[in-house]
């Protein structure tokens, strides 16, 4: 049965066109604008963690401070392959790299989705600090610690193969994110967010959806991070569990809006935009300003770019709190 | 017929024991009342049964099953459906996709693997509750009463054949708490369930209880039916202290 459409509806309309418009430029862009594609190849990135993100901080609600984790890993596990001429097939090794970004998720979720809110989140913290010491200290006799690892190239080297690995990974990322949400697993998803308590009374499995949605996003931020690894030839833990990441992914996130479909695209872009932008025009002191973006973003649109355009549920949570107050 | 047994429920959280060896039985198709003053361990008893929390002695049977300490998806998998005192809807779904939930996650699950049978069957929960016309809103743009009809058409939609119902009558106006009664007690002829109900207004359910249980300090202090209960002693001194004065805070 449809829901009756929001006041916004046709904005929303315009925005799922506005992606598609924007999927069609991009698969053209290496052909129109060659000087362009290594810019694309970073949005398609960004674009793709954020979806990944999504599925697990904007419909579970269980924020990550620590998503660089999965992008380390997703990277170490695809370069350490590599480096002790295990596998070297780049499409292998990067899922294989996802594939143990996501395993490494459902074991740690188990104990870490027994946290509630902050204090989940603060576990991730403190996780990713502790993954980036275990690799670059603890592990260096197989990590080359904090020199890192090199990673020759694919043969033939063109920029083209890259920029169309990453625009069907984030196409192919897109697609599994709407599919899951339209699905009952999605539905179950977000009853957890609004209402664990009531989500597991009426049946639904709250620790196994959690912990699914957990591996979901990391698996997709690992995948990243195994193409990250090829697409730079190198990779050192500063550069890939390095708290900024953690927190960029959840910038966008938040600027799209958490909990939607087209939000992560949207965020991802603008953000990317914005980062590219500012770093040329303004140096270093610029990046000062992604955290300020963060707090204007909470302040001002708590959902985001597509907040403003659905505008739909605003104040329900309000609302539910007010009655229970009032009984 | 017994279709939910409680045996020697005990519950303590630190030093306070809320529920102490608490018996009780539900017999297919009644509606059992389960009174006592604030904090006397109704809603303890009813996170005990539901899976909320783990009982530290005695044990839980549904139809000869012991079931004491499943999770609480399980147990609404079973057949046991408990609505919540605090309104809980998802707040961010429309009323319809907040009754599917019930639907699809509940006992049937998926309705029962019909295509269309999710959708009837968040209708029929609708329409026993009055919420019908209102489905497509979002759950913001509704009043106290309809959210606590909304939570009660949630917990039909996952088919149970025993309902926990708690304080669904809070803060509703006396209007409003005559057609909620009325209510229950249609969905229980008409789905045939089985209903134990937490109520802290008497009237209302003195009116829909068959048998009532009445608790006091984590204890069962009474047992029987509406008439013989209001008539008990113990129970008047619980609600009303002493009648000869000794109780201070009564006088």
């Amino acid at each position: 049965m449809k829901v009756k459409t929001a006041p916004g509806s046709d904005y929303l309309k315009l925005s799922y066109l506005a992606c598609g418009a924007g999927f069609v430029i991009l698969l053209v862009l290496p052909v129109l604008a060659p000087n362009l594609t290594a810019y694309g190849i970073g949005l398609l990135m960004y674009v793709t963690m954020a979806v990944g993100y999504n599925l697990q901080g904007g419909y579970l609600g269980d924020l990550s401070f620590g998503h660089a984790v999965f992008f380390g890993l997703g990277g170490y596990a695809a370069a350490l392959l590599v480096e002790h001429n295990l596998i070297n097939w780049a499409p292998l090794n990067v899922f294989i790299g996802a594939c143990f970004a996501a395993f490494f998720a459902a074991v740690i979720g188990l104990p870490f989705l027994r946290l509630k809110g902050f204090y989940f989140s603060i576990g991730t913290l403190g996780l990713s600090s502790l993954l980036l010491l275990v690799v670059k200290n603890v592990l260096s006799p197989i990590t080359k610690g904090e020199a890192g690892l090199m990673i020759p190239p694919p043969q033939p080297y063109h920029i083209e193969i890259f920029y169309y690995s990453i625009l069907g990974i984030a196409a192919l990322s897109g697609l599994v994110s709407f599919l899951i949400v339209r699905s009952r697993c999605g539905l179950a998803f977000t009853a957890i967010r609004d209402n664990p308590e009531a989500a597991a009374a009426l049946g639904i499995n709250v620790t196994a959806c959690r912990v699914t949605g957990f591996a979901l996003s990391a698996f997709i931020v690992g995948t990243v991070g195994g193409f990250y690894a090829y697409y730079a030839s190198y990779i050192n833990p500063e550069g890939v569990f390095a708290g900024t990441i953690s927190f960029e992914v959840l910038i966008m996130v938040f600027l799209g809006g958490a909990g939607t479909l087209l939000g992560p695209f949207m965020g991802a872009a603008a953000f990317y935009v914005f980062e590219e932008v500012g770093r040329t025009y303004i140096g270093p002191g610029f990046y000062l300003l992604p955290a300020l973006l963060l707090i204007l973003v909470f302040l001002k649109m708590p959902n985001g770019i597509m907040g403003l355009i659905d505008g739909r549920n605003k104040k329900a949570v309000e609302k539910v709190s007010e009655v229970n107050r009032a009984c | 017929m017994l279709i939910l047994e409680g045996q020697n429920l005990t519950k303590s959280f630190g030093g306070l024991v809320a529920v102490h060896e608490v018996s009780f039985d539900l017999r297919q198709g009644e509606i059992l009342g389960l009174i006592g003053p604030n904090g006397s361990g109704k809603t303890t008893l009813f996170n005990l049964i539901s899976g909320f929390y783990r009982p530290d002695k005695g044990k839980v049977i549904y139809r000869n099953k012991d079931i004491t300490g499943w999770r609480p998806d399980r147990i609404c998998k079973v057949g046991i459906t408990r609505t919540f005192q605090l309104i809980h809807p998802f707040a961010s779904l429309s009323v319809f996709e907040n009754v599917k939930v019930g639907a699809v996650f509940g006992r049937g699950g998926r309705g029962g693997g019909k295509a269309g049978a999710v959708g009837e069957i968040v209708f029929a929960a609708l329409k026993d509750v009055g919420l019908d016309e209102k489905r497509n809103l979002p759950v913001s743009s509704l009043t106290t009463s309809e959210l606590r009809k909304l939570e009660l058409a949630r917990a039909l939609a996952a088919g149970p054949d025993v309902l926990l119902v708690d304080e669904v009558m809070a803060g509703l106006t006396p209007v409003e708490t005559e057609e909620m009664m009325e209510r229950i007690v249609c969905i229980r002829n008409n789905r045939g369930i089985t209903v134990l109900i937490i109520e802290h207004i008497l009237k209302a359910i003195m009116g829909l209880s068959e048998r009532i249980i009445v608790l006091d300090h984590g204890k069962k202090i009474a047992e029987g039916k509406p008439d013989e209960v209001v008539n008990n002693p113990q129970v008047i001194e619980v609600y009303l202290g002493k009648e000869d004065g000794q109780d201070a805070s009564g006088s």
